[in-house]
């Protein structure tokens, strides 16, 4: 251990030099950081608020039209936006349910042996790739239509489930962190009175792990709005309009940035794309910060 | 008694959800698995990993992909790693307490940004300066794709840096510094070994989290199914190939290269998994629990 | 002691084991019905446990296995408690408990009161306010809080909280009541105050306390039983106990 003031020259000198080596990589990437994300913000900033407005959403299309669903939109994001929403919805209908009693399980009633089979088995799920959850969904699709001969195609209903399969462990864990990080006191208290174990969890534990099972519902959401990857392969549109039905084709909004990206006609069409990019930004920044501030009052609660 | 029966109904309800849950895995594989099959006949699996991709001419080797998601995901982990070293550095000490709990701040808030987002910001910022400084040609290529995938993963190796830099400076800090130790002799010498660990499975988790990624190969290697010779050519992975597979609608043939594909990056992850969770065992019992 | 129609707890050579460390060791005691019973002993020998043996709450925690019979005298009826003839449920239903720091569940009064009523008695709905109040006078609370039913039972004192405890136990009806080291959080008074309200409860349950006073134990008990090293060494009745010498009981103790 070399002290400042006595670094012995030759052997103290090659450590030093990596000491002060670390100094300048933790200014040189703070500073590389900010200034990256700063540029990436602002360049959006700049290109994507001017195209901010109803034209944004609705095109040519009078607002109240479009809304209501009386006139289709042609030229705005209107429909994206709608399928974005579409698939937020679903997929958060289908993993929550789902996710809360898998988590719930997994904490409560888990024991051993199945236990760490489950949770290895919910690990791997975690790390698994989006692409491999959309390709779920078209295998199958492949395999519906190759055993079964129906002409079964990619649908809204197809890419929610699956995108309800990816976000499942942020709500699982979400829950089970939660429930996890519930004081024993609370369980023998309830146990103690003669509750059932089914009781306890709802009455006594769930309640005190409500904030910390909506963080976990509002990170799945975001993660849910923002993918591409499943959907790319489950049924997104480029121009589908307004999905009328679960067997209908979708738009996304992250699908739009992509296909504009790569395809875009015209200036109107790349103005568009930014827009688009900086909707999507906001309405997964606005996601990431109400989870935070869920997640703040929860460190004060059971302090 | 009416709750005793709710408490089954209860118990056995949650039960079924947890398999539910953990099955869909065994579920992708399985699908992945019975569509690889045909890939066993005679010689198919040969010519699979072969290193031509011309569908039209009847070559449906992945060599090329599995090649490139290995480059580009390692290069990006070997950009993306000091940089979240350093960062993590700046913010347990290095830097000023406030910047560095805003730096934090704008990590965490990193990964909120959604990827499609990054790639694009990357098409009409990064592609237009290299292809006037570096690249010949249109600017797409492995540099673009790895830069913007280190910026990417970061966050993912800082948090979990991050958090393991937090279980140990807590019990040295004080220790260190009356022994008259600076911040970085510190964070270099005492706490980055006690942590080896760690940062290796760090390392592991961006690499997974770099070859599990779609959107930024898609829009910025130009996606050539060629070997990766140089970086500042085009690649092609294995998740931008099964996208653009099923968005070309092409033969069957082609689509056994997609499940190829699938099961390969299925297995990876497996194994990363695996990895990371005996790294994770291993340190429970040597370090004592840190 | 015998089993007498006088008996209402039955332990006998009852082991308990936390994986491989035993805690209770070939334990083999009576309790009398509508006594007070009174466990002392040193740290770590067992006594809560013991007390948490009684209504098996020691099977929440991990690795937890016995051996030995424990019977109960229920309704009428002797319950072999590890027999299954009776649910876990029923059994903690009938023998309450109150711990050591008062455990109010983080609701109002009145939700810490007619929630286990709702959900253990299976009471209905109308009924449970008057249960509710026949309680809280039963634990003396009643005119401190009949008028903050709605407040947050956190914002009741120790000694409050404590008699709200005792008073949600005794709404369920039990008819032992188990009390593991009831005043060790409490301030002098308060502690006073739940004393006296044992020795008025000790004429109509069957009550088993753990003290870690030898004073209190004096206060209160009936009957005494000393736990050492996870074991019942001695047992006195309560003349035996005030006749003793207390430097031989500091010895025979600690």
């Amino acid at each position: 251990m070399a002290r400042k003031g006595s670094a012995v020259h030759g052997r103290g000198s090659m450590k030093h030099l990596l000491f002060r080596a670390a100094i300048v990589l933790a200014w040189v990437s703070s500073l590389l950081l900010v200034l990256v994300i700063g540029y990436l913000i602002f360049f959006l900033l700049l290109r994507g608020l001017p195209t901010l407005g109803t034209d944004l959403f609705f095109g040519d299309t009078p607002a109240w039209a479009a809304l209501s669903g009386q006139m289709p939109v042609w030229e705005g994001i209107w429909p994206a936006c709608v399928g974005t929403l579409a698939l937020i919805f679903m997929s958060a209908g289908i993993s929550i349910p789902l996710g809360i009693s898998g988590g719930i399980y997994l904490a409560e009633y888990g024991r051993g042996k199945s236990k760490h089979l489950l949770t290895f088995f919910i690990d791997v799920l975690a790390g698994t790739p989006s692409i491999l959850m959309g390709l779920l969904g078209f295998a199958a699709i492949l395999f519906i239509r190759n055993v079964f001969g129906i002409q079964a195609r990619t649908n809204l209903l197809l890419a929610s489930l699956c995108l309800a399969f990816l976000v499942l462990p942020y709500i699982i864990k979400g829950t089970q962190m939660a429930l996890e990080g519930v004081p024993d006191a609370l369980r023998m208290t309830g146990f103690g009175l003669g509750m059932t174990r089914a009781q306890t969890i709802i009455h006594l534990l769930l309640p005190g792990a409500a904030k910390g099972i909506f963080s976990g519902i509002i990170l799945a959401l975001g993660r849910a709005a923002e993918d591409t990857a499943v959907i790319l392969l489950t049924g997104v549109v480029a121009n589908g309009g307004i999905p009328r039905g679960l067997s209908d084709k979708f738009e996304a909004l992250p699908f739009h940035i992509y296909y504009l990206s790569a395809e875009y006609q015209n200036p109107q069409e790349l103005s568009q794309a930014f827009g688009t990019a900086l909707v999507l930004l906001c309405m997964t920044s606005l996601l990431f910060i109400s989870a935070h501030f869920i997640h703040n009052q929860l460190e004060k609660r059971w302090k | 008694m009416q709750r005793f029966a709710r408490e089954t109904l209860f118990h056995g309800t949650t039960a079924v959800c947890a398999l539910i849950c953990a099955a869909i895995v065994v579920t992708i594989f399985a699908f992945l698995a019975y569509f690889s099959i045909p890939l066993l006949e005679d010689g198919r699996l040969i010519s699979i990993l072969s290193r031509s991709w011309r569908p039209f001419q009847g070559n449906f080797g992945i060599l090329p992909m599995i090649a490139g998601s290995l480059c580009l995901s390692l290069s990006a982990m070997v950009l993306a790693y000091p940089l979240a070293l350093g960062i993590c550095f700046f913010a347990h000490g290095v830097g000023p307490r406030i910047p560095g709990k805003i730096i934090l701040a704008l990590v965490h808030f990193m990964t909120s940004i959604p990827t499609v987002v990054y790639g694009f910001v990357a098409v009409f910022l990064l592609i237009p300066t290299l292809r006037t400084t570096l690249i010949r040609g249109s600017g797409f290529s492995w540099l673009a794709a790895s830069l913007t995938l280190a910026v990417l993963i970061l966050p993912t190796i800082v948090l979990f840096i991050h958090t393991q830099f937090s279980l140990i400076e807590p019990r040295i800090t004080q220790t260190t510094c009356a022994l008259g130790m600076t911040t970085s002799q510190r964070l270099f010498a005492v706490t980055m070994p006690l942590s080896s660990r760690g940062l290796f499975a760090a390392a592991i988790l961006g690499f997974g989290r770099a070859m599990g990624d779609t959107m930024i190969p898609l829009m910025l290697t130009g996606n050539a199914p060629l070997m990766p010779l140089s970086p500042l050519e085009s690649l092609r992975t294995m998740t931008a190939h099964i996208a653009l597979v099923v968005a070309t609608d092409s033969q069957g043939a082609a689509y056994q290269s997609l499940f190829a594909c699938g099961i390969i990056l299925f297995l990876i992850t497996f194994a990363i998994n695996l990895g990371l969770r005996w790294l994770e065992k291993a340190a429970r019992y040597t370090e004592g629990g840190v | 002691m015998e089993i007498t129609s006088d008996t209402a707890i039955d332990v006998n050579d009852f082991c308990l084991h936390f994986g491989d460390t035993k805690i209770l060791n070939h334990v083999t005691m009576r309790c009398k019905k509508n006594t007070i019973s009174v466990i002392i002993g040193r740290s770590g020998s067992g006594k809560s446990t013991f007390l948490r043996s009684l209504n098996r709450l020691n099977e929440t925690f991990p690795q937890c296995s016995s051996s030995g019979t424990i019977k109960v005298f229920l309704k009428k009826n002797w319950v072999d408690i590890h027999a299954g003839t009776m649910r876990l449920e029923d059994l903690r239903h009938q023998v309450g408990m109150v711990f050591q720091s008062p455990n109010v569940l983080p609701m109002s009064i009145k939700k810490n009161m007619t929630l286990p009523l709702a959900l253990v008695a299976d009471m209905p709905r109308s009924e449970r306010c008057m249960a509710m109040e026949q309680a809280l006078r039963e634990a003396q609370l009643w005119d401190e809080v009949k008028d903050r039913l709605k407040d947050q039972a956190a914002t009741l004192s120790g000694g409050q909280q404590q008699r709200l405890c005792l008073a949600r136990a005794l709404a369920l009806k039990p008819e032992i009541l188990l009390l593991d080291e009831p005043t060790a959080s409490l301030d002098h008074k308060a502690a006073r105050r739940i004393e006296e309200l044992i020795i008025g409860l000790g004429k109509r349950y069957t009550l088993v306390v753990v003290s870690h006073s030898l004073r209190q134990t004096r206060a209160i008990g009936e009957e005494i039983f000393v736990f050492r090293e996870g074991r019942a060494e001695a047992a006195f009745s309560r003349e035996k106990f005030l006749n003793c010498d207390p430097a031989r009981i500091m010895e025979e103790l600690f």
